[in-house]
Formats: structure tokens, sequence, C-alpha cells
């Protein structure tokens, strides 16, 4: 990224903030603010997030020992179901689009997203889907017990909460494509004069790139389980074998639409450490164009490797071979991101506030799920640690030490802009030791588990087990603890306590956002800065 | 926003729309084995 300056932009806040300001519940009902919208979107994220790790740590208490201690067996498989739809569908994506709401505008000199009225509408979606999710539990038969990949024939024989589950993938589904291409036009249409696409910062390149990923997969998700919906209920045969249809196609499908999704939940991350990384390094970051580039190759790629999910189902083996070698090519690109932000940390004037420690924790640890995706990438091996705690260890590297890790360093790195107040250091790096820590206590064990050949999705194990699952439990629980220092301190930040924050909050930080004031006024570069 | 941004907006968003209904009929008619399989 070029270094980005813009011309007389202190000069054009000052009256903005007075206008159009509406006050109590109607300022959230009706929000067209880009900055209140993704105020909700991450307040919403973290309750589900809440949620959703409340049900980890209810399958983690009933895996601490061998036997069935507190929950029948199908409780346990709709906890494992939920945890899995809810993190991803309620926590981790619209998580992200927060990110974007309240950032995307400001890094390019926008004075709002493209379309106000539809981000609210795609935002209010979002509560009406995690309530079919959350209330699904109470439906004869309970929550959707298939696993959040939905599997047919399974999910064709579950009772009426699966039917909550698909209306609430296919409302989620259509916040998300709303969202998408509120994103894409705000950045190809709204961008301040001056700025390029190739002066945009990071973050809004991967998230460009992320919403063209959503518009592609979103729409193949939602046919998908609209195929379920008629399969149950209007007598097609999709993928019912008794009926002439096949199960493995739904695989196919599915997958077409689930292996990009990985990417939609890393791509963002990967923007927001390519900010925080140079401006702790005090250097602007390394090979800007290659770091695009390599976005767009993994999101490319991203869409040739779906049946690596499948070797088990039984391919050809030159079906094997194709996606295998196809899944290791991605390494390639990812390889060039990491060496990237390695080395625009070279000799750089470092130091290691929170964004930053979460940052280079989320290289170190993304780096071992990386590493073990390429493991699995491998069909012999893959075959053998299928369905096993291996793959568990596995996206959780990716899902929890990526996504999560990311999002905590995009965090706090932005907290300071978004309340205008500074948290407390010392507590927010606790926050990241104890995390760090705690994550790999809880996942790490999981790689020993799953070569033991412990299958997951199951309430009970052999006794042989225990030991691990004992340590895993452990460090479930700090874990989930750990995130309420989080809380705390967003918590602390948004009601006005901390000290005062500055404009540019962080000496290394460059680009648009930083020339308004901290906390941002609620307008926002009504007239377009001109960025040089 | 200028009416000439907003038109350009809604152009850009109905082109995008296209492509995502467009993504909907391939997936149901590859499901349905469109391509004859």
């Amino acid at each position: 990224m070029s270094s980005v300056t813009a011309d007389h932009v202190p000069a054009i806040q000052g009256h903005e903030d007075h206008h159009h300001k509406p006050h109590g519940w109607r300022r959230w009902l009706f929000a067209t603010n880009h900055k209140d919208i993704g105020t909700m979107y991450l307040i919403f994220s973290f309750c589900m997030l809440l949620e959703g790790g409340v049900l980890a740590l209810l399958l983690r208490t009933e895996l601490f020992s061998p036997g069935l201690q507190f929950f029948r067996p199908e409780l346990f498989n709709q906890f494992t179901t939920m945890h899995g739809l809810i993190m991803i569908f309620g926590a981790i994506m619209p998580a992200f689009v927060g990110f974007a709401n309240w950032m995307i505008p400001l890094q390019i000199g926008a004075s709002d997203m493209a379309f106000a009225r539809m981000n609210n509408f795609s935002f209010w979606l979002l509560p009406i889907g995690a309530i079919l999710f959350t209330v699904s539990f109470f439906m004869p038969g309970g929550a959707n017990a298939a696993g959040w990949t939905m599997y047919a024939p399974l999910s064709l024989q579950m009772g009426p909460g699966m039917d909550f589950n698909i209306f609430a993938v296919h409302i989620l589904g259509a916040s998300s494509i709303m969202g998408a291409i509120n994103i894409i036009v705000t950045v190809l249409n709204m961008r301040a004069p001056g700025m390029t696409l190739m002066k945009m910062p990071m973050f809004c390149w991967t998230w460009l790139i992320t919403a063209y990923l959503l518009l592609a997969i979103m729409p193949v998700l939602a046919a998908a389980v609209t195929m379920l919906l008629t399969d149950r209920h209007f007598g097609t045969a999709f993928f019912n074998a008794a009926a002439g249809g096949d199960p493995v196609l739904y695989q196919h499908v599915f997958w077409f639409f689930g292996h990009p999704e990985v990417y939609v939940m890393i791509l963002p991350a990967f923007g927001i450490i390519s900010q925080v990384v140079p401006a702790f390094a005090r250097k602007r970051l390394f090979g800007y164009a290659s770091m695009v580039y390599a976005t767009a190759a993994i999101a490319i790629l991203s869409f040739l490797v779906w049946a690596h999910h499948m070797f088990a189902t039984g391919m050809p083996i030159t079906g094997q071979l194709y996606f295998m070698y196809a899944t290791m090519l991605i390494s390639i690109p990812t390889g060039v991101k990491v060496f990237n932000w390695v080395a625009t940390m070279w000799r750089g004037s470092l130091t290691f506030e929170t964004p930053m420690l979460f940052a280079v924790g989320f290289i170190f640890v993304f780096v071992i799920g990386g590493f073990t995706g390429l493991i699995v990438a491998v069909a012999p091996i893959d075959i053998q640690v299928h369905d096993t705690y291996y793959v568990i260890a596995h996206f959780h590297y990716v899902m929890v030490a990526g996504s999560l890790f990311g999002m905590y360093a995009g965090a706090y790195y932005w907290l300071p802009k978004w309340t205008g107040r500074m948290y407390d250091e010392k507590l927010g790096k606790l926050h990241f030791w104890s995390s760090m820590i705690s994550f790999n206590i809880t996942f790490f064990p999981m790689h020993f588990l799953g070569l033991a050949g412990m299958p997951r999705r199951y309430a009970d194990y052999a006794a042989q087990f225990t030991d691990f699952n004992v340590i895993a439990t452990i460090g479930a629980f700090w874990f989930g603890i750990s995130q309420l220092i989080f809380l705390y301190l967003a918590v602390r930040a948004w009601t006005g306590h901390g000290e005062p924050a500055a404009a540019k909050s962080w000496e290394g930080a460059e680009g648009l956002e930083w020339t308004v004031p901290s906390p941002a006024p609620f307008h926002t570069f009504v007239t377009p800065p001109v960025v040089k | 926003m200028t009416p000439e941004q907003r038109r350009k907006n809604r152009n850009t968003a109905l082109a995008l729309v296209v492509f995502v209904i467009a993504v909907i009929a391939w997936s149901f008619w590859r499901a349905s084995g469109g391509v004859g399989s």
C-alpha cells in the first residue's frame, strides 16, 4: 500500500457531527449509519460467540470423562451441530461484516455504505436467524443433530428443528448476500478521489475479494438447503437414495459452498493482520501487490478443491490425486502472505501492544493450522483421520486461532477509534496470553486423540482417551473464562472509561481512518478527502 | 451522494443480483442432472 495522506480532512469534520443523529431506540432500529450498524453487528456477533461458546463448554463438560454423564447422545449431537452453525453463521461471519461496516467507508474515504437501508435490513435479519437457531432446541425432536454440514440422508430424517435450521440458513444467507453486494458496490464506486484500488488498505482488498466469494457461494448453499427442504416435504428426490436420488451429490453441492466458506472466514482476518503488523513494526507492508494477488489466488483456488472433504466417500484415484494436489497448491499464496508478514516485521521498530500480540499469535497458530491442513490434504492420511479429533484440532487452529485471534487483533487496534477510549493495556495482554495458552491446552491434545483414532461427534469415548480429554476440557473452560476479560475491556471503553484516545491512536498507524477524531464522528467524509 | 452515483451504485448492484440468481439456477440445474450425467 502506498502511504495514504488526505488533504483538508480535519477541516471537514467540524460541523458534521451535529446533524441528523437520531436518539433512543430509533437510532438502532432504523439505523442507516455505517458505524451504528457496524457496532450492532459486533455486539450481536459477540453475543452469538458467547452462545456458541456455552454450547462448546457443555460438550467439553460431557467429554471430561468417559461414559455418559450429563447429556443423552441425541442432545450432545444437537450441541455439536448448533455450536458449529452458531459460531460460523452467527459469530464469525457477522463479526467480520461488523468490521467491514465500521472500517471500509473510513478507510476508502466514503461517507457511508452504498445502500444504507439495505445495510439496516441485512443486520436485522440476523437476530431472526439466531432466534430460529436457538428455538429449534425446543421443537419436537430437538434441534438439528446432523452436524453443521447437514448431510443427507440424516438431515432428511430429522424433526421440524431441521426445517427451522434450513429457514435460518436461508435468512442468514440472504443477509450475507446483501452485505456482500453492499461492500462490493461501496468499494468499487465510493472510493475518495485518488484512492485507487492499489492504494486501498489490505483490509478493504481482502473484504472485496471475500464479498465476491460470498456472492458465488451463498446462493449454492441456499440451493442445497432448498433441495433438502423439497426432499423433506415436497416429494423431490435430489438426495434421497430410496427414491433415486444421490446423498453424495449433497456433499458435492455443500462443499462447493463449504470450502470457500472457510476463506470467507479467514481472508478478512488476513486483511486485519496486514493492517496491524505494519502499524506495530512501523514499516510499510512488505509486498503489498503480492498480498493482493495472493488473496485473489487463494479465493480462486478455493473453488477448485471442495472434494478433499470427501475422500472417504470413495473417489477415483485420479480424482483423489487432483483434489490432493490442488489443495496443496493453496499453501503457496498462503505462504506468500506469511512470508510478507514476517518480512514486514524484519528489522522493524517492533513493539508488542495487544493488537500486535494477537497478530503475531495469529501467525504462529494459524501456520500450525495450515500445516495440519496440508497433512489432511493427503488422501491416504485423510482417510485415516477423517471424522476424528485430528480434524477438530485442525479447523479450530484455523477458525479460533485464525479468525478469532485476527478479530481480536482488529478489535484492540480499532477500539480507540470506535470508542474514543484506550483500553487497559495490562488487561489486554493478560487476555492475549491467557487465550493463547488455554487455546493450545484445549486443542493441541486433540491432534493426539485424532491420531489415536478418537472419532468426533460422539458423547462417549474409550477409556484410553481420558487424559487428553481431561486436559482439553480444563483448557476449554480456561479459554472461555479468558474471553470475559475482552468483554470487560470492550464494555469499559464503550461506556467512556479509560484514557481518551488521540485521532491517531497508534504511532505507526496509517490510513484515512486515523485522520478523523476518536471516537469517529457520526458523519465522516461527507466531503470526500483527496488522497495523494 | 449524487444522482449519478446512485445510478452507478444501482446498476452495479443489479448486475450482482443477476449473478446471484444465475448461481442459484445453475445449482438446481446441476443437481437435477442438467448436463446429462
